[in-house]
């Protein structure tokens, strides 16, 4: 194969994998950027949100609509909300009561719901793998020289949704008033108390975006891949952190660019050199920025919270 | 009712087992500009953080316009009319300049934002030259502005500052005073804790004196101005 052929094909496939571990990486990011903590059920949220996919598939086609547009978008939106509620549930139940306990004691909370989550899920679905039948087919070829590199429509739809999603929190988050309420609170919760913002309200509704975003890339990557099961979450989970730690923990645009290096470097290694230490070279890229600009790649130099 | 504004009644509040305000009782009457003057670790700080909430108080009223704040939760005590400029000036240093005065807007709602910025600028031109401008580039003068800015935009009728005066140069502090003045003649009650006594009871009509988280003295700024322990302790002995 042509090298160019093989470095744009990686350079494509890296695209869809970092879009999706940049919308995961948005929960990390915002719920550490807002209460410090990392959410290590945010993993899990995705995994409910591809048996979710499953569900409304299976709903929907039970109720003869068939046009593919509207179920993928009436199944977006269904599994964007149910895990918001997860999301939403988790915070009231799980951390909000340890909010001023010790530093730690919501972190093992977190593991817990991620364990809890996990195995409600097999005991109710069992351990196997399960799948969906796949919707979209086909793809676009692309000539270079005498080769070509393909995107499918798989990876069209994975890209398109997950910039827009980007694209459009962003733009709540920067423009609109519920966007400046989150960020003055997290930079400085008790402040915004006394400007008059219900603090916790909007701790809860950060849960509820991260877990949305986290479904959205859920469904995508199921109508993509098709097959998942009970532990799915977890090393896409990993990743995404990762990502959200290589972009600096924290900030929001930060999340969405180390998903996309992150998604990138993997495919262009796995293109270029070798499949199997692709993990290996992902986190070393993780350590190599951490050494060099120990606060990620947009993040801000740590200072401590009064 | 009474024109009382603010009435504190036998306020004790504490962090931990450490007792920080120990009964104390003070009141602001609508329109005045009342001062509280205090060393480091007096407890003035506390007692403006009190009257949100943050600690809650342990025991005592504190009566906004006959309202007991005492059990209403902080987001909702801007709601009531009390805006506070807080030690520090925390300003939220990411934002720009027009973002943190949108952020004073949030006890009243977005609807008169527009007009209420205009005003804000007019009141502070340095304001409009930097609205751009994150927060956290501004020198100590035009944050403590900012912060003032931010307070006036919820429209209160209580306005409380905590050293506005801290770290910046005496013409500054003469400029923030004289709008502090300015905002009092337009009908705000001001309610300004100071180290800066001099001033501050210069500026106010009436001014209170606390020690170790009690009220000492009380009494007209010019008495206070007068009084041999306030000019030992407070003004250098002059
Ligand atoms: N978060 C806190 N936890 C424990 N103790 C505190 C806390 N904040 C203040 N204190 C203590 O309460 C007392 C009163 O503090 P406060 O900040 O109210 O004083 P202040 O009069 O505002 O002083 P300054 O002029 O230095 O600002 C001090 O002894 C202080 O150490
Ligand atoms: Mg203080």
């Amino acid at each position: 194969m042509d090298s160019l052929a093989i470095i744009l094909q990686q350079l494509v496939n890296g695209l869809t994998l970092g879009s999706v571990y940049g919308l995961i990486a948005i929960g990390y990011t915002m719920v550490y950027g807002i209460i410090g903590m990392i959410n290590f059920a945010h993993g899990d949220l995705y995994m409910v949100s591809a048996y979710l996919t499953a569900i409304f598939l299976a709903l929907l086609s039970f109720f003869g609509i068939d046009s593919l547009p509207v179920v993928l978008f009436l199944t977006l939106l269904g599994t964007m909300a149910i895990t918001g509620v997860y999301g939403w549930v988790i915070e009231r139940v799980a951390y909000r009561p340890l909010r001023n306990s010790t530093r730690l004691a919501p972190l093992i909370s977190a593991i817990g719901i991620s364990f809890v989550l996990q195995e409600y899920v097999r005991i109710n679905q069992g351990s196997n793998d399960q799948g969906i039948p796949a919707l979209l087919f086909g793809a676009v070829r692309v000539p270079v020289g005498n080769d070509f590199f393909q995107i499918t429509y798989s990876q069209i739809l994975i890209i398109v949704v997950s910039l827009l999603g980007m694209g459009l929190l962003t733009y709540v988050i920067q423009k609109t008033e519920l966007g400046r309420q989150c960020r003055a609170t997290q930079m400085d919760r008790k402040m915004s108390g006394i400007l008059g913002i219900h603090t916790d309200r909007i701790i809860s509704t950060v849960f509820v975006i991260g877990a949305a975003m986290g479904a959205v890339a859920g469904v995508l990557v199921t109508l993509n891949y098709g097959s998942f099961n009970f532990s799915s979450g977890f090393i896409i989970g990993i990743k995404a952190f990762t990502a959200a730690v290589l972009g600096g923990i924290g900030s929001l645009p930060g999340a969405m660019l180390g998903g996309i290096v992150l998604g990138m470097a993997e495919s262009l290694f796995s293109g270029l050199v070798n499949t199997d230490y692709k993990d290996v070279f992902a986190f070393g890229l993780l350590v190599t920025v951490m050494i060099f600009k120990p606060s990620g790649l947009l993040g801000k130099p740590a200072v401590e919270k009064v | 009712m009474s024109d009382k504004i603010l009435e504190i009644k036998n306020l004790n509040t504490f962090y931990g087992p450490i007792q920080a305000l120990r009964d104390v009782s003070l009141d602001v009457e609508q329109g005045e500009i009342v001062t509280l003057i205090g060393a480091n670790g007096a407890g003035k700080s506390t007692l403006l953080m009190s009257i949100f909430g943050n600690p809650r108080a342990a025991s005592g009223e504190i009566l906004y316009k006959g309202t007991n704040l005492v059990n209403i939760p902080t987001h909702k005590i801007a709601k009531l009319g009390v805006a506070q400029v807080p030690e520090g000036r925390r300003v939220f240093s990411g934002m720009t300049v027009e973002e943190n005065l949108l952020m004073g807007a949030t006890p009243i709602g977005m609807s008169h934002a527009d007009e209420d910025i205009k005003r804000i600028y007019e009141f502070f031109p340095r304001l409009l030259e930097r609205r751009n401008q994150r927060a956290v580039t501004m020198s100590g003068g035009e944050q403590q502005m900012l912060a003032i800015g931010r307070a006036l935009m919820g429209r209160p009728e209580l306005l409380l500052l905590d050293e506005p005066s801290l770290g910046l140069a005496p013409i500054i502090v003469k400029q923030i005073f004289t709008k502090l003045k300015d905002i009092a003649a337009e009908g705000t009650t001001v309610f300004l804790v100071e180290q800066n006594a001099n001033h501050a009871l210069k500026l106010a009509d009436r001014g209170y004196v606390m020690v170790n988280g009690q009220i000492r003295l009380t009494g007209t700024g010019d008495e206070l101005l007068a009084n041999d322990e306030v000019r030992e302790a407070y003004l250098g002995g002059h």
